[in-house]
Parts: C-alpha cells; structure tokens; sequence
C-alpha cells in the first residue's frame, strides 16, 4: 500500500501538471470562434471519432 | 493553527483569489448568448474537459468526506465508499455519453423534459438544484477561513462564495472551466506534496497499520450491510450527473469528452487514495498524541497538514483546499441557478425566455442558490451525510428515467418518466422532513427513526432514505409505462 501511495503521488503531482501543460497548448483553440454547429444538435447524429 | 500560517501563506491564497477574478474579467467578452454562457459554446477540448471535470466533481465534500471517512473507518474509505464509483465513472463514459450526444439537449431536465413533458422536466430541474446547491464546499470555506485566518466562518463563506460567484456570473462555463484548470493542478499537486511529506514523516498504511491495529486496513471496516449497500447506490450518481452532463454538451466532440472521464477516473482515484491515506495518518497521529485527542474526524486533514508540512507549503495546500472548494461552488452553482430558469421556470410557465433574459435570470439566481446552499449546510453534522442526502434527491428522481431514455427508449413513455420523477422527488424529500422533525440523534451524529416491523423494532438511519426512495421511483415507473400501455399511448 505504500507502494500505491507513492504511485497516487506520481500521478497526481507530475500527472495532472502533463493535463494543464496540454491545457495551454489547446487554449487557443478553446478562446477560438464559436463552433457553428456544436457536435450533439448535428441532424446527422454525434461526431464520434 | 493560525500561528503556523505566516504572511506568505495568506499571500499565496490571496494571489490565488485575485488570479481567479482576473480569468473571469478575461473571458467574460466572450459571452454572446446562453448557450455561450451554459455550454462554452460547445468547444471544450479533452485537457480543459479533464480539469474541469476532475476539480468540478471532487470538492471539499471528498477532500474533508473522504478524509473524515478514513479517519473514523479505515481504509474501508477508499474500498467500500469510493472504488464502486470508479466502475460507473467508466460506464458514464463509454456507455451514456455516446447517447446523450446523439440528443439535442444542453441540460440534465431538459433531456428529462424532451422525453417526458414538462412536469417531469420540472422534477428534474428542483432534484438538480438539491444536488448542485454546493453545500458542502461553501460551508468548507468557512472552515478554511476560519482555522487559517482567524476570521469569522460566516465571513470565510461569504468571501470564497462571492469570488467564485463573480468570475462565474462574469465568464460563465468558460470562465468556470479556466479557473478549474488552474484550482485542478493547484488542489492535485498540494494534494500529492502534503502526502509525500506526511509519508516520510509518518510511514505508510501498513507501518499506521500495525499501530492501530488490523482493522484499520480491513477493506470493509464496521460499516454495516446497510451502509455499504448505500454506498454502493450513491457511486450511480455519475449515470445521471448534472455537472457531466452539462460538460457533454460543452465538448468539441464525443471522443474528447470520453477522453476526459477516462484520464479523470484515474486522477480521481489517486486523490481518493491520498485524501484517505492522510485521513488515516490523522488517526495515528491522534493516537500518538501528537494531534488532540478530541479532533474532530472532518478536520482531521487540515490537522494532519498544519502539523506535517512548513510555511509556505501550508499556504500552497490551503490554496488547493479553496481551489477545491471554488471549482465545485462555481460550477453546480451555475447548474442549479441554470437549470432552475433554463429548465424549471420555462417547463412550469411553458413561456420560452428570451436569451438575454435567461443571462440575467441565471445570473441573478446564482446569487440566490449560494445563499439556500449556506443554509442548508447548517442542517449536516456530517458531510459524508449532506452528500448522501444530495445524491438520494438526484437518483430517486431521475435516475430510472434517464436510463430507459438512454438505454431502452420503448419503456420510456410520458407518464413513466412522470411518475417516476415525481414520486422519488415527494419520496425522498418527505422522508428528509420526517427524519428532521422525528429522527433521534445516534452515535455517529446522524438521524434515525425506528419503526416496528413485524414485531420486531427496526431502526433505519437518514442516510437508508435511498433505498426507500429509489425502488419506490421504480414502481412508480412500471406503474406509469403500464397505465400507458393501458391507454394505447405507447411512445
């Protein structure tokens, strides 16, 4: 357990800094235009990828 | 515990508070009409959708929750309370999310209202403002601010809330999602030093283990069969969860959204895992003298952080627990406010609000929801029991018509959805009432009512109300699709 312990803190310390790191890069796109037509009112059904 | 918290401490946590404001002053041009203000427009990205996700949905009710949990049970925290959610946070993903996309909703009632008439909407609309009114963490700042600045509770409240209240009403989901990336890495890495320093200084469960004893690290503890049972239907929450379903509306697309629950499942479960690792250590340290012996359980991480960590550092994890709190109180306030007009004033009144209209309302109503969330929290001794009663609303309510929306749309007919909601909000909030007004007090702080069954008294604590509640909405609803399929008005 003091294994997994160690593990959480990897993960949350160094981990959730990656996500806010990948954050940044897409912020522009994110304070970009508005999307004209958002993915679940497409008439078409979702944009699943 | 105000000594050990210095100038550069309270410097931090203002810094982080003016840091706040700025981001909502920052995205508020960006506002042009509800959907902009309710959904960010619909162009939220897997990294922003993981932040807002993971800091939005673990406020202080899982950082002082869990904790708490742990200090007083064990490990079993982590195994009994927290791992089921794990499961369903992975089937919120791969299972619900790609069906919601296919609808044309923004909010949890309206899907409700799209398939089951207004009334049901409405339903749908007060059982989310019951569980988004963010409780919990409003009361937490008032914690924070009192046991690291020395000020009034009331005070602490008032300030956190109206900070996160004017960045919210400011920038919308747009500028709550921006803030929640920032309060995620700030609660996340303070989260992850205060127990690396607390594990070197303490040891790890096994050595707390061996001191205490071995039921500390039974993985079910003494919770009894009706707790674990109740546990076990509160990790459904996610399947009808407001804030996620408000989120998969905002993402760019499907596989983003699923991306974001999926790296969040892990995050969340290393938070747990720490949150109840340091709840823990609180216990020992209790035991050891080093903490009073009259601590309380829900102050237990706070306690264990001020001893453990050096300025400075105090003020970083302090800044996290306020992150913590702020993610969560702007955004379900902005779903409750939202859902209440966006959703419960256009169902009842059957007018369709203008946009500028809706803007106004929600923000105005956002102030409201902060002041009844204040108000209620007075009525919890225990936060795990605030949450249990939150989720017993949302579920008994929405939770079987979701699902046949989603999953089986032949059972979904009008009076079905109806009845169901109906019936699970009356159920679970009359017995709220009862157990408030003829509840004794137990043991553990929390309320209950005995009644004879079959000649034997059984006593049935607050936090069973879910398994009253939640079969009942279910009965409801055959008894709804029934009298459909009676009146030849299949859907």
């Amino acid at each position: 357990m003091t294994v997994a312990t160690w593990l959480a803190i990897l993960v949350l310390g160094p981990g959730s800094m990656a996500v806010f790191i990948f954050f940044l890069r897409d912020l522009k796109k994110v304070l970009g235009e508005r999307r004209t037509s958002s993915a679940h009112d497409s008439p078409t059904g979702p944009d699943v990828k | 515990m105000t000594a050990e918290f210095g100038a550069i401490d309270q410097a931090i946590v203002i810094l982080y508070l003016a840091g706040m404001l700025a981001v909502g002053v920052l995205t508020a041009s960006r506002i042009r009409d509800f959907r902009d203000f309710f959904i960010a427009g619909g162009r939220l990205t897997t990294p922003l959708l993981t932040c807002t996700l993971v800091s939005t949905y673990y406020g202080l009710d899982v950082t002082f929750g869990s904790s708490e949990t742990a200090f007083y049970e064990g490990i079993a925290a982590f195994v009994a309370y927290s791992a089921p959610f794990y499961v369903f946070y992975v089937a919120a993903a791969l299972l619900v999310v790609p069906r919601l996309r296919r609808l044309s909703a923004i909010s949890m009632p309206e899907v409700m209202g799209d398939a089951y008439g207004p009334p049901a909407r409405a339903a749908a609309a007060l059982a989310s403002f019951v569980y988004s009114a963010p409780i919990i963490s409003v009361a937490g700042m008032g914690l924070i601010g009192a046991t690291f600045f020395g000020i009034e509770p009331w005070l602490g409240c008032v300030i956190g809330a109206s900070v996160a209240l004017a960045y919210t009403v400011l920038g919308g989901l747009l500028a709550d999602a921006m803030t929640d990336a920032v309060q995620f890495v700030v609660m996340c890495v303070s989260a992850a030093l205060a127990a690396a320093v607390v594990l070197v200084k303490v040891g790890g469960p096994e050595a707390i283990g061996a001191r205490l004893g071995p039921e500390t690290l039974a993985p079910l503890g003494t919770l009894s069969v009706w707790e674990l049972l109740v546990f076990a239907g509160i990790a459904m929450t996610p399947l009808v969860e407001p804030a996620f379903y408000q989120r998969t509306f905002a993402a760019a697309a499907t596989s983003q959204i699923v991306r974001a629950l999926l790296i969040g499942t892990v995050l969340w479960a290393c938070y747990d895992w720490i949150v109840v690792y340091l709840g823990l250590a609180g216990r020992d340290l209790v035991a050891a003298g080093r903490l009073p012996a009259d601590l309380d359980g829900s102050a237990a991480l706070l306690a264990v952080v001020a001893w453990a960590l050096p300025p400075g550092l105090i003020g970083l994890f302090v800044a996290g627990c306020v992150a913590a709190a702020m993610s969560t109180v702007d955004s379900y306030t902005l779903i409750a406010a939202g859902n209440i007009v966006y959703d419960g004033w256009q169902a009842v009144t059957g007018r369709r609000l203008s946009d500028r209209t809706l803007l106004l309302a929600t923000r105005l109503l956002a102030t409201v929801t902060l002041a009844a969330a204040l108000g209620l929290s007075l009525l919890f001794e225990r936060l795990r029991d605030a949450w249990i009663f939150m989720s017993t609303v949302l579920l008994s309510t929405v939770f079987w018509p979701l699902l046949a929306v989603l999953f089986l749309p032949r059972l979904a007919t009008p009076r079905a959805g109806r009845w169901s909601a109906m019936v699970g909000l009356g159920v679970s909030l009359t017995l709220f009432v009862a157990f408030q007004t003829l509840g004794s007090p137990t043991d553990d702080d929390s309320l209950a009512i005995t009644v004879g069954v079959a000649g034997r008294s059984l006593e049935l604590a607050r936090e069973a109300g879910l398994l009253i509640a939640l079969p009942a909405s279910l009965v409801a609803f055959a008894a709804g699709w029934l009298a459909d399929r009676r009146a030849g008005r299949p859907r």
